[in-house]
């Protein structure tokens, strides 16, 4: 044997064991899974984009024209604009109600602080469709409110319908995640470097101003980066507000030209399709150079150390009155409004909602034999898409941070990817799959290929989620086991994997609700038969039945509330579980 | 059974190298020690027996049993090796019992239950845990969870017995005795052991042989008594009984041995043969039990006598350290009477001084 035998061959060769070969095969499938998992969908598109023709016709041949054709559109430029723009305006947004919510809630003493904070993150457990729905109810064009106000006061100051509407709108949908990263990010910053100020003379806001907030600079520049990708992706407001308003944007212009046309222009979309993702990946990059691959986990450690809470005196109830008016008008009363709209046939100022009461959306929703299918569906889909997703993570991560694989490093990177492909290409691309390869159309159309689709889009997810556990498993407690004769897979799964359970399971729920939530990797790959919550909201709302989408919004909400419930349980059982 | 043997064995990260050609043998049934400073390589050299980290080059194998050998390529996976590693954490799986952390390894070797259920008393009554099988780990005081980490790997009775410093996280009176009964459960099951520890006291008490080691590699290889009266450098006499190190010029004292002249011109008689070699730096190792201080009204009558200045005294119960000034060296001394002021004369006793030759 000469030195260039890799180690691999080299154990191999010693070995030769039954067992060996089972840690072998186990590590490769993981490896190759998660590869095709992640690379198909993405070289699809750029296949499609260099193709003369849709894929699944002959005589195809090679070109770029896509590109060109796409540069002379004007549409398509200005669906750009409009994107960035948005993009823009609603990270602001999120920035400055993330930021500050955050400062508040972690700093100044107030009453009910908990209620508000739980108050103020509820949202993320919502679908953004959802949630969009409510605010549409209340505040869009004909809006209760919007009405309300035109009728006393002749006019309403805002217009959703706008860029800059939409940009409050999609800001106020990111900064609940903004608030939480910031969040802990201050809950880890030594509060003693706060005091310290404080005791060397600075006055509170000295302190806030050069000591607080430069700290933050990190996880500020991480999160302005994290929700301008997000602005970019988004789907639901742009969908909701902007279509109707004649306004375009790079995720509807997608809808438009795949779903919209009769014969859809397969090598444009894809073109399309990679520039989003090149868009959004450059972005992504820029971030993880930007925070360094140690800070890629936020996590919340406790500190036994509080900083002392700032008291404002005569003005401590601005703040919590503040973010209570704030929580009040824009998950509440839209929520709220949601489900009242669900259980009456009108809703506008001018009649009493009171006079038009009905259960028809409902009962109309459960005649339907539709709606009990997608229900199903979607509770299949995340239910099983779950726990593949969260088994194949889990083996991932003990690879990755637990073997000598020498694909470890490189599957990270592949885990994290899917971070860089909003919704809708990866539904685009997994279609595209699905009628390229010979045999995998019989996927087409079904609840499986959105399993796959989906168990592609949890991957970061959670691998953010089970990483930091496994990274807190001393390596003696793995390394003892191999030495008293356990193989690597035993290890795993003996011995790993049962010490992270807590983990498992509480990625298992927040993968589950974020499946359950999801709509915009369906839209591209529902079929007769294969419906689930999210496409049908869309499908029902562009059919204009308000009454229904608001009934099924309100079924949906109570799953996820139902989840977001338990998965908060089961974070707090973990915090005790571990320490 | 048979004798351990590592050959050449080196680890390098990068341009360091942590361990660095190291050959010993550990004969059957045999309690050798890794002895050294933190960073040395003792951990690193234990766990290449054991197959958690892969060196750079040599071999290790155990009778007919190559566990590594980068000639052959031979690098065999820990769990195959039958070793019995014991960390310094204790490692004990947080998710299982005490009794189904012992059962553990029993049950990857696919042994019969009611068999291994009289295997997991018999290791649990060696440590005596047999009444905490139905606790948790966590529910267990740091000796107890040592003890059933010890239990875990007599449990299928390896082949090697390795341990990394696993009474360094007991305090001093339970690591006493947990010293006590390791030796003890050593000699009676005659498990060939390798143990590491930084410890010398703990290392001078357990072991068959001690193999000091130094920056990867062994320095001194020996059995205790070799290593504490006859250390073969000055950083032996150092690490094993604290020796306070004088260094200086040696000057041929016409026909009974040299002297050595300290940097403040005093002079030391020393016992050993001149050199031909280009250095005469000389240093000198002595241990603060070997030392006596008189004072000047004591008119003391020794041949090396040094006038020094006590700086520090430490009252430490059974006797009195003084920290004394020679020149611009600082020497420990053990005392056991009162000293009062500060000039004193420091007796070194010619047989007590270890001379080491250093080179250039
Ligand atoms: N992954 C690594 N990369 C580079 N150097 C390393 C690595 N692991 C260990 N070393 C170096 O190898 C040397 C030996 O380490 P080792 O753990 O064997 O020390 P040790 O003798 O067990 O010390 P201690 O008593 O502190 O446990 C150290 O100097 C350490 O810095
Ligand atoms: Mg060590």
């Amino acid at each position: 044997m000469n030195s260039a035998t890799t180690p691999e061959r080299m154990l191999a060769s010693a070995a030769g064991s039954a067992q060996r070969d089972a840690a072998a095969t186990v590590q490769s499938g993981v490896a190759v899974i998660i590869t095709l998992l992640v690379i198909a969908p993405l070289l699809m598109i750029l296949y499609q984009s260099l193709q003369t023709a849709a894929l699944y016709e002959t005589g195809r041949s090679w070109t770029l024209g896509n590109y060109a054709k796409l540069f002379t559109q004007a549409e398509f430029f200005g669906a750009v604009k409009n994107s960035l723009a948005l993009a823009v305006v609603s990270t602001s947004v999120a920035m400055v109600i993330g930021v500050l919510s955050a400062i508040a809630l972690s700093r100044i003493a107030m009453p009910m602080r908990n209620w508000l904070e739980s108050a103020m993150l509820a949202p993320i457990y919502v679908s953004q469709l959802v949630l969009a729905f409510g605010w549409y109810v209340l505040y869009g064009p004909s809006g209760y409110i919007t009405l309300a106000l035109k009728r006393w006061l002749g006019g309403v100051p805002w217009d959703l319908a706008s860029i800059t509407g939409m940009g409050v709108l999609g800001g106020m949908a990111m900064a609940p995640y903004i608030m939480l990263n910031c969040m802990s990010s201050l809950a880890l910053t030594d509060a003693s470097l706060e005091d310290a100020a404080r005791s060397t003379g600075a006055s509170p806001w000295r302190v806030l101003r050069s000591i607080t907030i430069p700290l933050l600079r990190p996880a500020i520049v991480y999160l302005v980066l994290l929700s301008f990708v997000g602005g970019l992706e988004m789907l639901s407001i742009p969908l909701i507000f902007g279509w109707p308003a004649g306004l375009e944007f790079f995720t509807t212009y997608l809808l438009r030209e795949g779903l919209g046309k009769t014969v859809p222009d397969y090598g444009m979309l894809g073109a399309a399709a990679f520039i989003l993702v090149v868009l959004v990946a450059s972005f992504v990059l820029l971030q993880r150079k930007v925070i360094g691959a140690a800070q890629r986990y936020v996590t919340v450690r406790g500190k036994a150390q509080r900083p002392k809470l700032l008291d404002l005196g005569p003005w401590r109830w601005l703040p919590p009155l503040a973010l209570a008016l704030y929580v009040l008008f824009t998950s509440i009363l839209p929520l709220a409004g949601l489900g009242l709209r669900a259980v009456v046939r009108f809703l506008t100022p001018l009649v009493s909602p009171w006079d038009y009461l009905t259960l028809d959306h409902f009962r109309a929703l459960f005649q339907q034999e539709i709606f009990g299918r997608a229900l199903l569906n979607s509770v299949i889909v995340s239910g099983v898409g779950a726990a593949l997703t969260t088994v194949l993570v889990a083996l991932a991560a003990v690879m990755i941070h637990r073997s000598e694989h020498r694909f470890g490093r490189h599957l990270e990177l592949l885990v994290l990817l899917p971070r860089a492909v909003p919704g809708m290409v990866v539904g685009i691309g997994f279609l595209w799959v699905t009628l390229w390869t010979p045999g995998l159309s019989l996927l087409h159309g079904t609840i499986w290929i959105l399993i796959i689709a989906y168990t592609m889009r949890g991957l970061p997810t959670a691998y953010a989620s089970i990483t930091p556990t496994v990274l807190q498993i001393g390596r003696e407690l793995d390394q003892s086991a191999r030495v008293s004769g356990a193989d690597w897979w035993t290890t795993c799964w003996k011995i790993v994997l049962p010490i992270a359970k807590t983990a498992l399971g509480a990625s298992y729920l927040l993968l589950f609700l974020s499946f359950f939530k999801e709509y915009a990797a369906a839209v591209y790959l529902t079929g007769a038969g294969g419906e689930v919550v999210g496409t049908q909201l869309l499908h029902m709302w562009a059919k204009g039945d308000a009454g229904p989408v608001a009934a099924l919004s309100v079924v949906q909400l109570a799953f996820t509330l139902v989840l977001a419930w338990m998965i908060r349980r089961m974070g707090k059982e973990q915090k005790t579980w571990l320490t | 059974m048979a004798d351990l043997i590592v050959t050449g064995l080196t680890r390098a990260y990068g341009p360091v190298r942590a361990v660095d050609d190291v050959s010993f043998t550990v004969r059957d049934g045999e309690f050798l020690t890794l002895l050294g400073p933190s960073g040395c390589g003792k951990s690193t050299t234990l766990f290449s027996i054991a197959g958690l980290d892969r060196p750079t080059a040599g071999r290790i194998a155990i009778g007919d049993t190559v566990f590594y050998d980068s000639a052959q390529q031979i690098h065999l996976p820990p769990e195959r090796r039958n070793c019995g590693l014991v960390f310094q954490s204790y490692a004990l799986w947080p998710h299982m019992t005490v009794r189904a952390n012992v059962e553990f390894p029993l049950r990857l070797r696919k042994v019969p239950a009611a068999q291994a259920k009289a295997k997991v008393e018999w290791a649990l009554s060696l440590v005596e845990m047999q009444d905490y099988a139905h606790r948790w780990p966590h529910e267990l005081s740091g000796g107890q969870q040592q003890r059933v980490a010890l239990a875990r790997t007599l449990v299928y009775e390896p082949l090697l017995l390795l341990l990394d410093e696993p009474l360094s996280n007991l305090d001093a009176k339970l690591r006493l005795r947990a010293r006590g009964w390791l030796r003890d459960l050593q000699s009676r099951l005659k498990l060939t052991t390798v143990y590491v520890t930084h410890d010398q006291e703990e290392a001078l008490a357990l072991s068959d042989r001690i193999a000091v080691m130094n920056g990867g590699e062994i320095v001194q290889l020996g059995t205790p008594q070799d290593i504490y009266l006859q250390p073969r450098s000055a950083f032996v006499a150092d690490f094993v009984g604290h020796s306070n190190i004088l260094s200086g010029e040696a000057v041929r004292n016409g026909q009974a041995g040299i002297l050595l002249v300290l940097s403040d011109r005093q002079k030391l008689h020393i016992d050993t043969e001149p050199r031909a070699a280009a250095s005469n730096r000389l240093q000198v190792a002595i241990r603060p039990e070997h030392i006596a201080l008189f004072t000047a009204a004591d008119r003391p009558t020794g041949e090396n006598l040094l006038r020094g200045r006590i700086v520090q005294r430490d009252f430490l119960g059974a006797h009195i350290e003084y920290i004394v000034e020679v020149g611009d060296t600082t020497l420990r001394v053990m005392g056991t009477k009162q000293i009062s002021g500060s000039e004193v004369l420091l007796e070194l006793p010619v047989q007590r001084c270890m001379p080491f030759w250093q080179d250039e």
